[in-house]
């Protein structure tokens, strides 16, 4: 459903306009927190410079104006056409952000030569729902901003990420299956039943910097989030499903994996 | 029997993985976070939405495991902090060179009829209730620049592509109808004022780039972001 039209020229509405999108499985509207809305109807009585002083206090400060509400600020600028208010407030949601894109995009493994286009195309997806004020698909912006945002640039880093996983998927890798390999084996087979504790998973976390990326991958779902390798069900998440190679290649990769951990956990 | 019911269209992914965020929240909201017991409730809530809605599942395993890559991943510490600052700030510039796309778009059905040809930069400027400023800063060109292509006192075969779009896109104007401007002859400052004796000099124009190099009002970054325009295609 899409918000209704404002007439060129009318008088800004200052009241808040409501969500429209709904949540899929009980169709109820998307709702903002309570908290968003009490700093929009603070931030909508503001003068344009007073307003511009409250966007600017950070996350440690109590009059920190969230990203939901300064969400739906571009949007209600751009509904009025003041175009140069909406792009100092999204100025002002980039820089608070750039920082997170930055470290995701790294974090994420996209090589380095395709870091600032991923980036770029995070921003671009990102201000391009913001400012389609004729559609409801940012709603979500302004009901958890986190959440929203994690969204959006998981999908533009998978994109990115695909491409270099078609790149890399001619390698093979072989493993020679020893005493080591038959003892991985044994105990991959009781993997969920042995899913790492909190302080296991604090541990391997300095460890996993170790692995190259692809088997950083494989190892992160398979003991930190208990995937399976190879489902039956279509409705189990599974690792070689998602990175459509076999469940013998994903199974060599663990091994790969293990084994320089081992070597970490020998050297520790 | 008929069937008479109205064929729904499906939700989409982005639909789908919204409900899905909202539903693992509340699923994990009394569990503790990074602890097995978590992973199993995260992995129980995507299980039902993959067997809900199976068109969506790809994606939505898409999601979990870049969620999952990144949140267990520890920053790699490479690069100073000025080199990250550094990138953050590219990251920006991108943001904003995409917000004055969009604006621009916006304005465009508002704008001069699209055959009509571009009377001036400032002329455009004026027209659209923008300040030169302001297209400077969404085109990272500097004031005296712009006056320059204004007047087209840069010479049109040193400017890059780059600018002409960036232009174009800021003013809601084709590619072609700015270039076609700046290839017409150079004018005088509209406060040229000169003796009726002398009949008045026209600067020659100038090379692009060499105007950049020039330009006392331009940082560094912004001659760098030029420079890197010179060769490219």
């Amino acid at each position: 459903m899409r918000p209704p039209p404002r007439l060129p020229g009318a008088e800004t509405d200052r009241s808040i306009r409501p969500l429209t999108r709904r949540a899929h499985d009980t169709g109820a509207l998307y709702e903002r927190l309570p908290e968003v809305e009490a700093q929009l109807g603070h931030a909508l009585a503001l003068e344009e410079t007073e307003l511009m002083k409250a966007l600017r206090h950070d996350y440690k400060s109590g009059a920190h104006i969230k990203d939901e509400a300064l969400c739906y600020l571009i949007r209600e600028r751009l509904w009025g056409s003041l175009h140069e208010q909406a792009n100092a407030f999204a100025e002002i949601l980039l820089r608070r952000h750039a920082g997170t894109i930055r470290r995701r995009v790294e974090r994420a493994g996209v090589e380095e030569q395709h870091r600032e286009d991923c980036g770029g195309e995070i921003n671009i997806r990102l201000l391009t729902e913001l400012f389609d004020t004729d559609s409801d698909r940012s709603d979500f912006a302004q009901v958890r901003f986190g959440l929203y945002f994690e969204k959006l640039s998981y999908a533009v880093i998978n994109n990115f990420r695909r491409l270099q996983r078609r790149e890399r998927q001619g390698e093979s890798v072989v493993f020679t299956q020893g005493d080591d390999a038959k003892e991985f084996d044994r105990l991959d087979t009781l993997a969920d039943e042995r899913a790492l504790s909190a302080e296991e998973r604090v541990l391997m976390r300095e460890a996993l910097s170790l692995l190259p990326e692809d088997l950083r991958e494989i190892y992160t779902l398979r003991y930190f989030d208990g995937w399976q390798i190879e489902a039956a069900s279509t409705s189990e998440p599974s690792i070689s499903r998602y990175l459509g190679v076999t469940s013998r290649t994903i199974r060599n990769r663990l091994r790969e994996a293990e084994a320089i951990l081992k070597r970490w956990r020998e050297g520790k | 029997m008929s069937d008479d019911r109205q064929v729904e269209t499906p939700p989409t992914a982005d639909q789908i993985i919204e409900t899905y965020l909202l539903r693992r929240e509340e699923a994990l909201r009394h569990v503790p976070a990074d602890t097995p017991e978590a992973a199993r409730a995260a992995r129980a809530v995507l299980s039902e939405f993959m067997r809900l809605y199976p068109h969506t599942a790809a994606a939505l395993e898409d999601f979990a495991a870049t969620e999952s890559l990144v949140k267990n991943s520890l920053e790699v510490e490479a690069g100073t902090e000025s080199e990250k600052s550094g990138e953050e700030e590219a990251i920006v510039r991108r943001g904003m060179e995409t917000a004055a796309r969009l604006l621009a778009a916006r304005r465009a059905p508002h704008a001069p009829e699209a055959s009509a040809p571009v009377a001036g930069l400032k002329k455009e400027v004026e027209a659209h209730g923008l300040t030169i400023q302001a297209l400077a800063s969404a085109t990272r060109l500097s004031v005296p620049l712009l006056v320059k292509l204004d007047r087209r006192l840069i010479r049109f075969a040193s400017i890059p592509r780059q600018a002409i779009e960036r232009i174009g896109a800021e003013l809601g104007r084709s590619f072609e109808a700015v270039a076609a401007y700046l290839q017409g002859d150079p004018q005088f400052a509209s406060q040229a004022s000169f003796r009726a004796d002398a009949a008045p000099r026209m600067p020659s124009q100038q090379d692009f780039f060499e105007a950049v190099e020039t330009d006392l009002t331009m940082d560094e970054a912004q001659k760098a972001e030029w420079r890197s325009f010179k060769n490219a295609p």
